[in-house]
C-alpha cells in the first residue's frame, strides 16, 4: 500500500486529518504549493493498478458519504433522545441534567454531547462547594475537555479554510505513474478547467488521471456538505440549549464537530472490521 | 490583619510620599466622596468557581448590605450598584478615577497565576483580575484579565477596594496549600511579593486595597455543611461603610473567623490523635483548606484610613481629574534620598530560586498550554472569522451567479509535464477548448492532426467538459446549502 499514495496539501490546512478517510497528509518534505490553493495528488505505481486505486478511493468517499449521513442523522436521534430534566432546586434555583437512554447507538459520542448541553446548563445552577480555588490556572488544570475541545475546533476552523480556499483559489490535481507526472488539472474556484497531459499518453493512464480529477471534485463537495451537517447539527444544539453565553453559539461547533468526526470514524472502523 | 496593613513600593520613596500626601489630603477634608459603593462580579460560563462566587457571596453580600440590620446598622444612606457585567470594560470604568470611581470597590473574580520560571510576569500580572467573556474552555488572551498596567494615569484618590481573587494581594514563596506532611515546600515564586495591580492603585491615590495573598477557595463563603457563610464579607464592609478604619474593620470578620477555624483545626487534630476515625480525610482537608484561606486576607495601605466620604450631598468634594502633585520642597528632598539607595535586587535576587523538584507543576503546565497553545485565535476572532467566512461565500457565489455566463475548459498536451506551471501554460500547445455558454450554445475548438481530428484527445477533452459541468452544478449547489445552513445557524450577517 505504500506505493499508493493519496496526499492532500494547501496553506495552513496539512495536518488536518480528512474526516473521509481518502486523502491524507503529505509527507513533511512536500511543502505546501509555491502558488494558493489547494493540491490533491495521486501518486500511483502503474496504471492499471493505479486505477484501481482510484476506483477504491472513490468508493471509500461514497462511503464516508453514506457515514457522513448515517452521522446527521444520529445526531438528530440524540437531539431527540437527549432530555433536559428539572431536578430539585438548589439555593432557589432548579439545576437541570440531560440524560440519554443507556442503550443508545455511538453512547460515548451522545454522552460527551449531553456533557455540553450540561455544561451549559450548569450556568444557572452551579454546584455550592467551598472546594474551588479563584485562580485562573486551577481552572484550566481542571478541564480534562479542554484539549478535545480545542482540536474540534482546530477541525473546524481547518475544514473553514479549505473552503476558505477552494472559493478563492484554484485546486490543483496531479497524477503521478511510477514517479512521471502524467496528468495535471488546474480547477479555477469557479469551475474552468485546464488540464495538461503528457503527449502521446496511453488510453488507461489518461483514464486513470480523468478518475482522479473525479475524486478530487467529488471530494471538495463532500466538504461542502460536512460543513453544512455541522453547522445544522450546532443549531439543533443551540436549540435545545438550556442557556447559553453569549456568543455561545460559537461554542457549539466543536461539540456537533466531535460528535460528527466521531461517529464517521466509528462507522468506518467498523466497515474495515467486516471487510 | 488587624491593625497592620503593608505598603510595599520598594526603593520607591516618591510613591510613598504621594501615599502619604493622599492620606492626608483624604483626611483633611480635601476629598469628600459621594456615598458609592459599586459591586463587581464575574461569571466565566461554564465556570463553577466564578458562578458560585457570583450566586454566593457577591450577590448575597450586595443584598445584605441593603438590609436593615438592627445589631450593626448603617449610619448613613449608602448607594449600591452592582456592575451590570463582568466584563473587563465594566471594571475599566469603575477605575477610571474621578467621578466613575466609587468611594468603596468589591470584585469577585479569578486572579491571574503564572509559574514561578515566569517570574517577571507573576511580579507584573499575578492576581490580575480575569473578566468576561472568558469561557471555561476557550483560550486566554491578555485583554480578557486587567493588570496594573491597564490602570493609566487616573485619580483614585479616597477609594478602598477588596479584590476577592487568587493572589488578588500578593502571592507567598511557597504554596501553602500542598500537602502538609511535605517535608519540602513547593516554591511558587522567587520571593513573597504584592500584586502590581494594588500597587499601582495606591499610586494612583486608592487609600487601601484589601486582597488575599495566596490561593482564595470558596471556603471564605461557604462553610463546611454547604451553607452561604458570608459574614466576615458583611461586618468588614459594614464597618468600612460606617466609616470605621480599615484594620478595625476588617478584625471582626476575617480575624476571628481564622482564630476560630485555627481552634476547630487544631481540636481535631488533637482528637485525630486519639481516635483516626474522628474525622474523614476528605473533612480534614477542607478543614485545613478553609483555615488556610482564612489566614491569607490582607490589608495594603495603612490601616488607620477611612473611605473619606461626604456626610451629606451638599459636603461632597470630589476628586480631581489629575492626581495632586508633590510640593517641590518634598520633590527635592526624595530626589536625594533616591540618589543614595541601591537599585532593588529583584533579578538577582529570582535568579538564585530553583523550583522545588517533585513540586507541584500543574500549574505550570497548566499555564504553558494555555499561553503557548498552538491553537492562536481566540474566541472573538472566531466569530469575526465566521463572519467574514460567511460573507466570503456569499461573495463567491454572487460571483459564479455572474461567472456561470462561461464555462471554459482547456486541454493541452506537452512532452513533458516536469516544471510546467498550471498559472502559466505558455510552451504547452492548447488543443482543444470548449466555452459552454449561459444560454447552452457551446463553441468547441477541436484538436486535430495531419491526418484529421484527433478522436482519442477529443474524446477525453469531452470527458472532462462533463465533468466540468457536472461539478459546477454540484459545487454550486453545496456551496449555496452550505451558506445558508451557516447563516441560518449563526445567524451571522
Amino acid at each position: 500500500m505504500a506505493d499508493y499514495r493519496f496526499t492532500f496539501s494547501g496553506l495552513a490546512v496539512a495536518e488536518t486529518p480528512d474526516p473521509f478517510g481518502v486523502w491524507e497528509a503529505p509527507a513533511a518534505e512536500i511543502k505546501a504549493p509555491p502558488v494558493p490553493g489547494l493540491t490533491w495528488r495521486a501518486e500511483l505505481p502503474e496504471a492499471a493498478a493505479g486505477l484501481e486505486a482510484v476506483h477504491a478511493r472513490l468508493a471509500t468517499l461514497e462511503r464516508g458519504e453514506v457515514h457522513l449521513a448515517q452521522a446527521e442523522a444520529e445526531l438528530r436521534a440524540a437531539l431527540e433522545t437527549i432530555t433536559p430534566i428539572a431536578e430539585e432546586p438548589v439555593a432557589g434555583a432548579t439545576t437541570y441534567a440531560f440524560s440519554i437512554p443507556p442503550e443508545e447507538r455511538f453512547h460515548p459520542q451522545k454522552q460527551a454531547l449531553r456533557n455540553t448541553l450540561s455544561g451549559f446548563a450548569a450556568l444557572e445552577a452551579p454546584q455550592m462547594t467551598g472546594v474551588v480555588a479563584f485562580g485562573a490556572a486551577d481552572v484550566f488544570a481542571e478541564d480534562q475537555e479542554r484539549e478535545g475541545f480545542q482540536e474540534a475546533y482546530r477541525r473546524w476552523l481547518a475544514f473553514v479554510e479549505q473552503v476558505r480556499q477552494l472559493t478563492s483559489f484554484a485546486s490543483t490535481v496531479e497524477t503521478l505513474i511510477a514517479g512521471e507526472r502524467i496528468g495535471l488539472t488546474r480547477v479555477s474556484w469557479d469551475g474552468d478547467f485546464e488540464t495538461f497531459w503528457v503527449s502521446g499518453l496511453a488510453t488507461l493512464s489518461r483514464e486513470t488521471h480523468r478518475q482522479n480529477v473525479n475524486l478530487v471534485l467529488a471530494s471538495r463537495v463532500a466538504l461542502l456538505r460536512l460543513i453544512s451537517v455541522v453547522a445544522i447539527g450546532a443549531g439543533g444544539l443551540i436549540a435545545k440549549s438550556i442557556a447559553l453565553p453569549p456568543g455561545g453559539q460559537v461554542l457549539l461547533i466543536p461539540a456537533a464537530v466531535r460528535f460528527i468526526s466521531d461517529v464517521m470514524a466509528a462507522l468506518r472502523e467498523w466497515d474495515a472490521a467486516q471487510g | 490583619m488587624r491593625g497592620v496593613g503593608r505598603l510595599d513600593f520598594g526603593n520607591e520613596l516618591e510613591a510613598y510620599a504621594r501615599y502619604a500626601q493622599n492620606v492626608v489630603a483624604a483626611e483633611t477634608g480635601a476629598v469628600q466622596l459621594p456615598r458609592q459603593a459599586a459591586f463587581f462580579s464575574v461569571r466565566n460560563p461554564g465556570d463553577n468557581a466564578t458562578l458560585i462566587s457570583d450566586r454566593y457571596l457577591v450577590r448575597p453580600l450586595f443584598n445584605q448590605l441593603q438590609q436593615p440590620d438592627p445589631d450593626a446598622p448603617l449610619k448613613f444612606d449608602w448607594r449600591f450598584t452592582l456592575a451590570a457585567s463582568g466584563v473587563r470594560t465594566e471594571l475599566e470604568r469603575l477605575l477610571s478615577g474621578g467621578e466613575r470611581t466609587p468611594a468603596l470597590l468589591f470584585t469577585a473574580s479569578h486572579g491571574m497565576v503564572f509559574p514561578p520560571d515566569e517570574w517577571q510576569r507573576q511580579l507584573r500580572e499575578q492576581g490580575a483580575l480575569l473578566c468576561e467573556p472568558w469561557a471555561r474552555g476557550m483560550p486566554l488572551r491578555r485583554e480578557d484579565y486587567f493588570a496594573a498596567e491597564d490602570l493609566g494615569n487616573v485619580n483614585l484618590l479616597g477609594l478602598v477596594a477588596f479584590f476577592f481573587a487568587c493572589f488578588g494581594a500578593g502571592t507567598p514563596k511557597f504554596d501553602y496549600f500542598d500537602h502538609p506532611l511535605s517535608r519540602t515546600r513547593n516554591q511558587i515564586a522567587p520571593y513573597g511579593f504584592t500584586s502590581a495591580l494594588p500597587k499601582q492603585m495606591l499610586r494612583r491615590g486608592a487609600l487601601a486595597v484589601l486582597g488575599h495573598v495566596d490561593r482564595a477557595w470558596g471556603h471564605s463563603f461557604i462553610s463546611a455543611g454547604s451553607n452561604i457563610a458570608i459574614e466576615a464579607f458583611v461586618t468588614a464592609l459594614r464597618h468600612l461603610l460606617n466609616g470605621d478604619p480599615v484594620g478595625f474593620a476588617t478584625d471582626p470578620g476575617f480575624n476571628l473567623k481564622y482564630a476560630d477555624m485555627a481552634v476547630v483545626l487544631s481540636d481535631n487534630l488533637k482528637e485525630l490523635q486519639r481516635d483516626p476515625t474522628y474525622l474523614d480525610d476528605q473533612e480534614l482537608v477542607q478543614l485545613w483548606t478553609a483555615n488556610n484561606d482564612a489566614r491569607s486576607y490582607v490589608v495594603l495601605g495603612d490601616p488607620a484610613v477611612c473611605i473619606p466620604f461626604a456626610p451629606t450631598e451638599e459636603a461632597v468634594v470630589t476628586r480631581a481629574a489629575e492626581p495632586a502633585a508633590l510640593p517641590p520642597v518634598i520633590v527635592d528632598r526624595l530626589t536625594t534620598l533616591q540618589a543614595d539607595l541601591a537599585p532593588e535586587p529583584g533579578i538577582a535576587h529570582a535568579a538564585e530560586t530553583v523550583a522545588t523538584p517533585g513540586g507541584d507543576t500543574r500549574v505550570d503546565e497548566a499555564h504553558k498550554a494555555l499561553v503557548n497553545q498552538d491553537f492562536a485565535i481566540q474566541y472573538n476572532e472566531i466569530v469575526e472569522s465566521l463572519k467574514q467566512f460567511a460573507s466570503r461565500i456569499a461573495g463567491a457565489i454572487e460571483q459564479i451567479t455572474q461567472d456561470i455566463l462561461t464555462l471554459e475548459v482547456r486541454t493541452y498536451t506537452r512532452d513533458d509535464l516536469r516544471g510546467i506551471a498550471v498559472n502559466n501554460p505558455e510552451d504547452a500547445e492548447l488543443r482543444a477548448v470548449t466555452f459552454v455558454d449561459f444560454d447552452g450554445d457551446i463553441r468547441n475548438y477541436v484538436p486535430t492532426t495531419t491526418e484529421g481530428v484527433d478522436e482519442e484527445l477529443w474524446q477525453i477533452h469531452r470527458d472532462m467538459v462533463r465533468e466540468a459541468q457536472l461539478n459546477r452544478t454540484q459545487f454550486v449547489s453545496a456551496l449555496a446549502k452550505m451558506a445558508g445552513d451557516l447563516l441560518d445557524t449563526f445567524k451571522v450577517k
